[in-house]
């Protein structure tokens, strides 16, 4: 945001409008607020056709055909207009302005995750000193929607879905949360263009191929707690449909409907690009001296592949399962890999 | 020692069998689809399907023989007899109630009904339902004196 | 939509409007997980890898009423389920399609003459667009159904006035109203010729009662 706001006042002028020195900042704001939301959405339209048309092929059919050519590749624009043009129905027990703020939050949290995303040396909306915590932190904030989601429904099965939610929530941030930890120490920094900066040089730098494997073994853990706290199978049971119905979004309709659709996909982009740049080198390439937005954003392409792959292999789990997975397997190994890390740092 | 030795078994266990699963699903996604194409691709149905009728109406002598055995009487039949000359005037099969179960076709001893191969008949009325398998005819007066319709 | 429909006359941009407006709509019929009988097996079958219903983006079967578009009615309604079929599709946001699938659905099936516990068709409760006939229908016949139902859509008017009633207008009339459905009924009987106009009028009666009976205990 900084570079944009330093080359914008010379592109306005060449456009020949004047704008107010102490405006150019805010406008500089306004257009990357706009590109992160167009990318969220467009990526998530993308993700969501990507799922269909995978999973068509993982249960050996084919997914959309017929929309949109051969490949049905305007499967998710029809949905989206679809979505638009339903009815917006707010249950008459329901508690409005809840019911109606719930949505929102829910976006926030993932759009505002997305400030410190870095795609490349350049292309990052901002580089936070704190970024991957400032991460972790807004992206907590969705917890809160789908919490506000199921109590304003008014509907048991909503209620049931957000105890669920909240349950593996508060189970799987801590997980997530300490499996940052062993990256944080070697990287000695919590911006995340460090962190990726200090996984240059080839593959072998990369923190999960570190041996002896601490970072590796959190990979692994940051991922599953990632995939748990996005509320995707094999832990979607906050919406399980064979007991909730549809779990906390059981009476959103329509947009409000699409709102948490679009969370969750742009959810799944922002894990599996945090996965990538803490462990996998970010934006750099497999050999030493290669680097660009387009490896991040196939290591972050094939960890959402993998995301997809897990939802259509494995069966649900059943809540107590899913928090002793939480609580008995994954903490007291990411406590031992952090343990580990920080007596090699130590020396 | 046993429950730590479970203890990490099981969550050994637990990732191996995730990776096996992947593995499989890993090979489904790489295999050809077994979706037939339908609306471009007609199937195929088999020789002894029972699907909506066939019926053969120069054959048919208007015995009501298979509206008798219509456990469900979705036959409606209409008949003008005159000395050996038969016509039939109407032979409707009502599909809002026919569930192809071919005891029609069994006794018939004419046999002129059958069930066909088509299946598609969905309709956007709920009269559209009945099927009309007489060819329409005009009757004179007299004729329709004599034009006998029953269902069983 | 409810509140733009036929509010403008049709010129060529509402026209076009109107057709992306459609294709949208026929192009993500999501159906509701909902099966009553036997019919839903064959239901699930389309579903399924063999015939994949996804291919029309009518894959995504969603669990809740509040999500879904169509809801197809799959296998014999009994009595006591027909107030929760009723309530189902009053809690299916517009625009919301219902294809009655099989023999039962649509006018009772085998149970026609003397299920004393089956509504004789579910076009009695809740508007019906597409009859699909078959006892149950196979999956090509849902497909078949489905896209007659996509036709239907594509030929609605949102915007603009639709030019000119279709030749079988009779055939897309968007909703009929329970009278009707009883009337049609009422109709096929008397073509029968079986029973006085007297014994016609005191069924009809008696089946209004049913029918009111039936929708009071939602």
């Amino acid at each position: 945001m900084s570079e944009l706001a330093a080359v914008l006042p010379g592109v306005l002028e060449k456009a020949g409008w004047s704008v107010p020195g102490g405006l150019v900042p805010v406008l500089a704001m306004f257009i990357c607020a706009s590109i992160v939301a167009a990318a969220m959405g467009l990526s998530a339209a993308v993700l969501v056709w990507a799922e269909r048309k995978l999973a068509g092929h993982f249960q050996c059919r084919l997914g959309p055909v017929y929309v949109g050519g051969k490949f049905g590749w305007l499967q998710s624009i029809a949905d989206g207009i679809k979505l638009l043009l339903k009815e917006d129905i707010i249950p008459a027990d329901a508690d409005r302005p809840l019911f109606r703020l719930a949505p929102y939050l829910v976006v926030l949290g993932v759009f505002l995750a997305f400030i410190a995303f870095p795609v490349s040396e350049k292309l990052m909306v901002a580089d936070l000193n704190i970024g991957i915590f400032f991460i972790l932190a807004v992206l907590t904030l969705e917890v809160f929607g789908v919490i506000l989601a199921g109590w304003a429904s008014n509907n048991k099965w909503a209620l049931l879905g957000a105890m669920r939610a909240a349950a593996q929530m508060v189970s799987y941030e801590i997980p997530m949360g300490l499996a940052i930890l062993p990256v944080v120490v070697e990287a000695q920094s919590l911006s995340l263009k460090s962190i990726v900066a200090a996984q240059s040089g080839g593959m072998l730098r990369w923190y999960v191929f570190q041996p002896p494997f601490f970072m590796g073994v959190s990979f692994l853990i940051f991922f599953l707690a990632g995939l748990a706290s996005l509320k995707r199978a094999p832990f979607d049971l906050p919406e399980a449909e064979s007991e909730l119905t549809a779990g906390f979004h059981t009476e959103y309709s329509g947009m409000r409907f699409s709102f948490f659709f679009m969370a969750e996909y742009a959810g799944m982009i922002l894990v599996s690009g945090l996965a990538a740049a803490l462990y996998l080198g970010g934006w750099h390439g497999i050999l030493p001296g290669q680097s660009g937005a387009m490896w991040f954003l196939l290591k972050t392409a094939f960890l959402v592949f993998v995301m997809i792959w897990l939802r259509w292999t494995l069966p649900r789990l059943r809540i107590d399962q899913v928090v002793y997975v939480g609580w008995k397997v994954l903490t007291p190994f990411v406590l031992a890999c952090v343990l580990g890390q920080a007596l090699m740092a130590y020396k | 020692m046993t429950a730590v030795r479970t203890y990490f078994s099981d969550v050994f266990m637990g990732l191996w069998t995730a990776l096996v699963g992947m593995s499989i699903t890993l090979r489904y996604l790489f295999s050809k689809p077994v979706t037939e194409m339908y609306p471009d691709v007609k199937p195929r149905t088999p020789t002894r399907y029972r699907g909506i009728h066939v019926f053969e109406e120069e054959k048919c002598i208007g015995c009501y023989v298979c509206a008798k055995a219509c456990p469900v009487d979705c036959i409606e039949i209409g008949v003008v007899r005159k000395g050996k000359e038969i016509k039939i005037t109407k032979f409707d099969i009502d599909y809002q109630k026919c569930m192809f179960c071919d005891l029609c076709c069994e006794p018939c001893p004419a046999h002129c009904i059958h069930m066909g191969p088509e299946f598609e008949k969905a309709s956007f009325t709920r009269k559209g339902t009945i099927l009309q398998f007489a060819t329409p005819k005009t009757l004179t007066e007299e004729e329709k004196k004599v034009e006998k319709v029953a269902r069983k | 939509m409810g509140v733009l429909e036929y509010k403008f006359e049709e010129n060529i941009i509402l026209t076009k409007v109107d057709w992306l407006l459609n294709w949208a709509r026929k192009s993500s019929l999501w159906p509701m997980t909902f099966g009553l009988a036997c019919c839903a097996i064959e239901m699930m079958a389309t579903g399924a890898s063999r015939f994949d219903l996804d291919r029309f983006g009518a894959g995504a079967f969603r669990a809740t009423p509040r999500q879904s578009d169509l809801m197809i009615v799959a296998g014999t309604v009994t009595l006591k389920m027909a107030p929760c079929v009723r309530r189902l599709y009053d809690q299916m946001p517009e625009p919301r399609y219902v294809i009655a699938m099989g023999a039962c659905t649509i006018g009772g099936g085998p149970y026609a003459l003397h299920g004393y516990h089956v509504l004789k068709g579910v076009d009695l409760i809740v508007p019906v667009d597409v009859y699909v006939p078959g006892c149950p229908p196979r999956p090509e016949a849902l497909i078949d159904g489905l896209r007659k139902l996509q036709e239907k859509v594509q030929k609605q008017g949102l915007l603009a006035r639709p030019a000119k009633p279709a030749a079988n207008a009779g055939d897309h009339v968007l909703e009929y109203s329970r009278m009707d459905g009883v009337r049609r009924k009422w109709e096929e009987t008397q073509k029968h010729g079986g029973l006085t106009p007297q014994d016609e009028e005191a069924a009809v009666e008696e089946q209004k009662k049913k029918d009111k009976e039936a929708v009071a205990k939602v």
